[in-house]
């Protein structure tokens, strides 16, 4: 199992070596450039001139990255040009308000969806049915910041039990700031995946060892949620693996509606003024999360079904 | 439906039940079936008709074999009585009476006490009738912690002693193994473990060899002759292996498109068949000593349980079908003791047919 581990994060270096390499060349593909952008319309020619030359920017680009890489390689993501920090201090700081909101999205979303599916299942196509997957359609089909919009215009202004801006302090707890994100992002995370929990159960519960678990005398939620839903898991643990890698891509969104300070909201701000160190480092940071997700993921595959456990042990 | 009392009347008249009392010892019957029907509603209004008035006793100690081809409701019949057919969508009407109560109108919670105690099943299937996902020595315990009151180390020891009852090799190691680490033969040992675990008084066997090599069939149907043996269970082989039911039955019941055409004791019907039905089968059981070029086919298909025949179900196939056959349904009479057919000229084709 250890070996295993290892090997999957060996095997992950070059995918995040490859991401950095991408982001290097891409954020600076962009027009525009940090020196205009960070020193405003009314900067003379030679205040950008210096600011470039001081920050390295008028160096050949493959110097450029040779510098930035080696860095990289040693854990170092650069100096923010607009923080005037290390870039990876800032990422730091910000980190944990995403990773809270990804955290409670996806745990509620899937709590959820394994009750709606699991219920879409048994009452298949009657109004039970009807109604989640009606739901969950709607859910997938609508845009995740235009969730977050009718979630604020619901709880923020009309109920205001959450405030619009949700940041903390002012006189707004914990619980209030992440009310409204973590509602959009679980209702759309529950679509899917609903809809994923739906057609899983239902291929289960026509299997031979549920019929066996019947005759045992079991009860019917027994059935339902022990024998059924544990072997309805795989496609489960995929999806929730997949919502999980992709939330941090949805945090843009939802922490630019909210207003939340996390690493979406960073990266965002830092394509904006052009912020190169800073949109690398956050691009870093996300691709290595993703990484992590996915061994986590079939690592959990092998805990959900024995007959796909990791090689190595015993028969 | 049919008159229960040309139902209950052998063909010298007499009271059927009277019978049937006598033949088994005057015992009272544990499991009595009394006018099954079993449809599934499919579109256009038509029904698929599996189940069509099955009445049959089962009697305590028994050994009782269901022979009948695909798709002849044995399976489905035998399935109700665990109330394992989801109703809706398929409509059930009839009696199932079991210890003299009425399963058909116990509340859920009373049957789940007769299921895995009192009635148990084993399926066909052994390779997908165990969850993947679960530990098979827990599977069994499940059952044992749902039934009786015990702790969790005395469910695992009973798990352990129900291991070595099947004769499950190196049954200590193999009580933690996932099913997917077992071969067929194995599985259908936990299977029959799990049903015994809380000593049935009948246990429903459907198909349990159909499934496995020759070898290992033999093995479990050496098991199951032997827990017979051993235990006071009345015993349900649901087949279409005649070979099986000369092996473990004591009695049989030949079913056709939902129906049940000849009852008799397992000599009886090898010796004496007396439905044109029951001859088919026994002569399509090939000869080796004889010198045959051919096997004996019983002409047509099974009919359409959407579109059922007029009269005796088995007409449309059957040599000596006359305009009464088309006509009318022949009800199951007792023909001699011990031996029961439904139709109009029963014993006319007598022996073995052959090519």
């Amino acid at each position: 199992m250890k070996k295993y581990i290892l090997s999957r994060v060996l095997f992950a270096l070059p995918t995040i070596i490859g991401v950095f390499i991408v982001v290097f060349f891409v954020v600076r593909l962009i027009p525009g450039d940090p020196a205009s952008a960070m020193l405003g319309p009314k900067a003379t020619t030679a205040q950008i001139e210096q600011y470039r030359e001081h920050h390295g920017l008028n160096e050949p680009v493959y110097v450029q990255f040779g510098v930035a890489f080696k860095k990289f390689i040693k854990g170092d993501l650069g100096q923010s040009l607009s923080w005037y920090r290390p870039a990876r201090d800032v990422i730091m700081e910000r980190l944990p308000r995403s990773a809270e909101l990804a955290f409670f999205g996806v745990l509620f979303g899937t709590i959820a969806a394994l009750i709606f599916g699991v219920i879409a299942a048994v009452y298949r196509g009657r109004w039970p049915d009807l109604l989640l997957t009606s739901f969950a359609t709607l859910g997938m089909s609508l845009p995740m910041f235009y969730i977050g919009l009718w979630i604020l215009v619901i709880f923020a202004m009309k109920l205001k039990i959450i405030p619009v801006i949700s940041t903390l302090g002012g006189g707004v707890s914990y619980w209030q700031s992440l009310l409204g994100p973590v509602l959009a992002l679980a209702l759309s995370e529950s679509a899917l995946l609903t809809r994923t929990t739906r057609s899983s159960m239902l291929e289960v519960l026509n299997e031979d060892y549920i019929r066996t678990a019947r005759s045992k005398g079991l009860t019917e939620r027994i059935v339902l949620f022990k024998h059924a839903l544990g072997n309805a898991l795989i496609p489960i643990v995929t999806v929730v693996g997949y919502s999980l890698a992709t939330v941090f891509g949805g945090a843009i969104v939802l922490e630019t509606v909210f207003a939340r300070n996390g690493v979406g909201k960073l990266l965002v701000d830092a394509i904006h003024v052009r912020d190169y160190p800073l949109v690398q480092g956050t691009t870093i940071v996300i691709a290595i999360l993703i990484v992590l997700i996915n061994i986590v993921t079939d690592i959990v595959y092998g805990v959900v079904d024995p007959r796909i456990r990791v090689t190595g042990e015993e028969r | 439906m049919k008159s229960q009392k040309d139902c209950n009347q052998d063909y010298n008249g007499r009271p059927m039940t009277e019978h049937k009392l006598a033949a088994a010892g005057k015992r009272a019957p544990l499991l009595e079936i009394r006018d099954l029907r079993i449809r599934f509603p499919i579109r256009g209004g038509a029904s698929v008709h599996a189940v069509n008035g099955i009445d049959l006793d089962l009697y305590p100690g028994e050994s009782l074999g269901v022979v009948g081809e695909s798709g002849c409701g044995k399976s489905v019949t035998f399935s109700s009585v665990m109330r394992l057919v989801a109703s809706p969508p398929a409509i059930i009407e009839g009696d199932i009476f079991f210890e003299g109560r009425n399963i058909m109108e116990m509340t859920t919670r009373e049957m789940r006490k007769i299921r895995g105690k009192k009635i148990t099943m084993i399926f066909q299937e052994p390779m997908t009738s165990l969850n993947p996902v679960m530990k098979i020595g827990y599977q069994i315990m499940e059952t044992l912690l749902l039934h009786e009151k015990i702790s969790k180390k005395a469910a695992a020891e009973r798990a352990l002693e129900l291991f070595k009852l099947v004769e499950i090799p190196d049954a200590e190691g193999r009580l933690w193994c996932y099913p997917h680490q077992l071969s067929g033969g194995l599985r259908q040992r936990v299977m029959i473990a799990m049903a015994l675990a809380c000593s049935p008084k009948i246990l429903l066997a459907d198909e349990p060899t159909t499934a496995l090599d020759v070898t290992i069939q033999a093995q479990v149907l050496d098991l199951l002759k032997r827990l017979q043996r051993e235990t006071s269970m009345s015993i349900v082989m649901i087949t279409h292996d005649l070979g099986v039911i000369a092996e473990l039955s004591k009695r049989v019941a030949v079913f056709y498109a939902g129906r049940v055409l000849e009852e008799a004791l397992t000599p009886e019907i090898f010796r004496n068949p007396l439905h044109p039905y029951t001859v088919g089968l026994l002569s399509c059981i090939p000869k080796i000593r004889t010198e045959q070029e051919r096997l004996y086919v019983i002409e047509g298909n099974i009919p359409d349980p959407t579109n059922l025949p007029t009269g005796c179900p088995f007409h449309p196939r059957c040599k000596i079908a006359t305009e009464k056959c088309r006509r009318e349904e022949p009800l199951k009479r007792r023909y001699s003791e011990n031996h029961y057919v439904a139709c109009h000229y029963p014993g006319k084709i007598t022996g073995k047919i052959t090519v």
